[in-house]
């Protein structure tokens, strides 16, 4: 059936009224950090001691901590090197279903490899693997949600781009994930393996770092309001902050905070994340960002959030590079920006609904007819397949 | 007829019918097909459909329209479009004839080829084999075209045919085929003239 579209329109237009509301209480709260902001960049050193200040005496904290540059200040494109690797992986999954005839689950890692300057056609690579019947399974038996194959997807795509390096790629090398460096925002994985995960990912970066290999997470339209949270801390450690509406529902991204604030092509100053929540990991990753403005005209700005390991943030010419080369790949796809290197990995790793099918069927007739233990597909999901 | 050591896989079957087939191929594979060149595909029976490459086309999608209307690309990302992008190139094939148990036929299949079977591009003696055969009758298949420019057709596969007999000290093969094409044109004058002048274009090369 389709749509009753009579049914929406008679909501639509309560909708839309709610949403405006919600829009100009955005604008006004906008405006209210955008005043605060201008204040707390007056003083970065004064801004950095109370998130620190934070960071010790609160439990649960996510916010953004400025680095050595000025919060307000933006930094233009630099020069592109002429010779460098870049390497991308991005991944895709099936998601274990008691609906199906088989449980099983999924991953398919995409990777892709240009070799500036070489002239060379870049290398292609496609990682499909099952995961083990066992783990499909958590402790009390049920199957493992979206997010905890997500997990496994995000580590397999951090460890097969390290191993797609080689000693003969051309120096220096940026890897580039899509999405957040450190994969903490898993919030629904359980137990230990949301940490145990962290210390992979943390020791991953360990051995990139003695390699002087550069990684880096790319998140499009980022919807984080870690520069509001960290306005918050300010606001409450000054006694004559501008105030701020109360409406605590209303999060104002950093996106919409700084679109504004920095022209085509630049970067705003670099942050530290900030994260702390419980139980605390102590091997984890030490991520600082910098939004990037990868719109090509001033009058249309495009944030996106760029992720980078601490100690590639210590370094100007590393983080030069990795503002010039992510600028630049994202200019190729200059209609919707977004690094050409990401979208291929993407475009390999994308598993469709046909081959979805086809892996459940080489799995049943790898049973040769003793299939009987297992129960068929639901009936549910075999009307849903019907047209 | 038999397959020989120098029949050369261009490329795998995308679709087909009786008439005419299209096989997909790689950019890389793109250096030895030709227009008006002939190519066959061996059936399960062992049996072999011939055709002519009427038509090779270069795909797009989205991702290459985007590429086209952008900014300059880094060479290694026009690479990447043409040899890594799973955009087969079409090969356009009209059926001219076939051969069963070593006969050769220059009426239509009774099935076409399925997908994914190989096309290969014939050899010179195979070539030569099938365009002497009879009374060159596959030569009506081409003229039989509508929407396509027959001529140029006429003109690029007797450009590669020409010589090869030529080679064997058959040169009454070229003039038959000119007889061929007068006889079969001669109730439309327009087409015929273009197609002589073609021919005379080609003598003079």
């Amino acid at each position: 059936m389709p749509l009753n579209f009579a049914s929406v329109e008679k909501n639509a237009s309560q909708y839309i009224e709610q949403a405006k509301q919600w829009q100009l209480e955005s604008a006004e709260k906008t405006s209210q950090l955008n005043d605060l902001y201008q204040q707390a960049c007056q003083d970065p050193e004064r801004l950095k001691q109370i998130i620190e200040l934070a960071e010790e005496s609160l439990s649960s904290l996510y916010t953004a901590k400025p680095l050595l540059e000025s919060p307000d200040s933006t930094y233009p494109l630099p020069a592109m090197p002429a010779h460098f690797t870049l390497l991308a992986a991005d991944g895709s999954q099936i998601v274990p279903s008691r609906h199906r005839a088989l449980q099983f689950g999924l991953i398919n890692v995409g990777l892709f490899k240009a070799q500036f300057g070489s002239g060379k056609t870049p290398i292609i690579d496609l990682v499909s693997e099952l995961i083990d019947f066992t783990t499909i399974f958590t402790d009390d038996g049920a199957l493992i949600s979206e997010d905890d194959v997500g997990l496994i997807r995000d580590l397999r795509e951090r460890v097969l781009i390290r191993e797609m390096i080689t000693s003969e790629d051309i120096q220096p090398v940026l890897t580039v994930t899509d999405g957040p460096l450190d994969i903490f925002y898993r919030s629904d994985i359980q137990g230990g393996k949301g940490s145990q995960a962290q210390k992979m990912v943390f020791e991953l970066d360990q051995h990139m770092q003695r390699d002087q290999i550069i990684t880096a997470g790319f998140i499009d339209k980022p919807g984080s309001a870690m520069l509001h949270n960290m306005l918050d801390l300010f606001r409450k450690a000054q006694a004559t902050a501008p105030e701020v509406s109360n409406n605590n529902r209303i999060r104002i991204s950093d996106r919409l905070l700084l679109q504004n604030k920095i022209p085509a092509s630049h970067r705003s100053a670099l942050f530290e994340i900030v994260s702390k929540r419980k139980p605390a990991s102590a091997d984890r990753l030490r991520v600082a960002f910098f939004y990037l403005n990868v719109g090509a005209q001033t009058e249309q700005p495009w944030l996106a959030r760029v992720e980078i390991p601490y100690w590639v943030a210590q370094s100007p010419e590393l983080v030069n590079f990795v503002h010039a080369v992510l600028y630049n790949d994202a200019q190729v796809l200059d209609s919707h920006p977004y690094p050409y290197a990401l979208h291929r990995a993407h475009e390999l790793a994308v598993v469709r609904q046909a081959e979805y099918e086809e892996v459940e069927n080489l799995l049943l007739s790898k049973f040769e007819g003793q299939i009987q233990s297992f129960s068929p597909r639901s009936n549910k999901d075999y009307w849903k397949g019907q047209k | 007829m038999t397959e020989t050591h120098q029949s050369i896989p261009i490329g795998k079957l995308l679709r087909a019918e009786n008439s005419q087939f299209v096989a997909g191929c790689r950019v890389r594979e793109l250096d030895t097909p030709a227009l008006g060149a002939l190519v066959k595909v061996r059936l399960e029976d062992q049996s072999e459909i011939y055709g002519l490459i009427t038509k090779i086309l270069i795909n797009d999608d989205s991702l290459v329209r985007q590429l086209v209307s952008g900014v300059s690309i880094p060479t290694e990302y026009t690479a990447d479009n043409r040899y890594n992008r799973n955009l087969p190139v079409e090969i356009h094939v009209l059926t001219v004839g076939f051969a069963k148990d070593g006969k050769i036929s220059h009426r239509l299949p009774p099935r076409p080829p399925l997908s994914l079977d190989e096309l290969h591009l014939c050899d010179e003696a195979e070539v030569r084999r099938f365009t002497a055969f009879g009374d060159q009758a596959y030569i009506r298949h081409i003229l039989r075209l509508v929407d396509q420019p027959v001529e140029e057709l006429l003109a690029a596969h007797l450009r590669q045919t020409k010589p090869l007999h030529e080679q064997t000290g058959d040169t009454g093969w070229y003039a038959q085929l000119c007889q061929k094409l007068i006889t079969l044109l001669r109730d439309d004058y327009p087409r015929l003239t273009t197609v002589l002048d073609v021919l005379t274009e080609l003598e003079h090369e």
